[in-house]
């Protein structure tokens, strides 16, 4: 371990991909971020810490350590989980269908359709009107 | 070294006459310090239409060689007698 380190810990809140970086506030000290796990059954002591490789799958509850390690600054830690997206694979391919409704007449007296849901909202462009385009705001990994 | 103690030094120069500098720095543990204080870091979570993302972000401070406005200094010039 680095002489000088500062400790930090996660539990992962469900399957997900881990990230973790930091960056110095003074760009001339250099700082790195180590995680480790411990693995299932072994004591939570230092000699028992295993270097733990960024963008690794971890299962729910696994504790990650994390040394921030390196010259005397401040610095800010970032980390991220990322569950496995649902359309992660191509056989979960997300299916965009048009299924907002072709423009209606002025005076129609036939009832409004109900509004996209959040995950598929529709702007149809004013000189498209059987067009439109989805705004997803989607993860990727 | 713990705070509100009293720390005595002794300079042994009696082979050395004539001035010379000493200088001692203070600069304070973090919390986290040790692999057994680690500070727990809670997630915000942000929703995706296609996933879930656990976001964590801290900030922090790595104290250490006498560098930082967090460290206290001082300096005394002073003679030995021969």
């Amino acid at each position: 371990m680095d002489s000088h380190s500062v400790w930090y810990t996660i539990t992962i809140p469900a399957l997900a991909y881990f990230q973790a970086a930091a960056v110095s506030q003074i760009p001339t000290n250099n700082i790195t971020v180590y995680p480790y796990i411990i693995p299932n059954g072994a004591g939570v002591t230092l000699t028992n810490l295993v270097p733990l490789a960024n963008g690794s799958l971890l299962a729910s509850n696994t504790v990650v350590y994390l040394a921030v390690c390196g010259d005397q600054t401040e610095f800010n830690l970032f980390a991220t989980n990322t569950v496995p997206p649902a359309n992660d694979m191509v056989s979960n391919a997300l299916i965009l269908q048009n299924s907002a409704p072709a423009q209606q007449p002025i005076m129609s007296t036939t009832p409004s359709p109900p509004p996209p849901t959040r995950s598929m909202r529709r702007f149809p462009g004013p000189t498209t009107p059987f067009g439109g385009r989805w705004t997803l705001k989607c993860l990727g990994h | 070294m713990q705070p509100s103690n009293t720390y005595y030094l002794r300079i042994d120069a009696s082979a050395s006459p004539g001035e010379y500098n000493f200088t001692q720095t203070f600069y304070p543990l973090a919390n986290n310090d040790d692999f057994a204080n680690a500070t727990p870091l809670q997630p915000t979570e942000i929703i995706y239409d296609n996933g879930i993302r656990y976001e964590y972000s801290q900030t922090g401070g790595i104290m250490g060689p006498p560098r930082s406005r967090e460290s206290l200094s001082w300096t005394a010039t002073a003679f030995g007698t021969p």
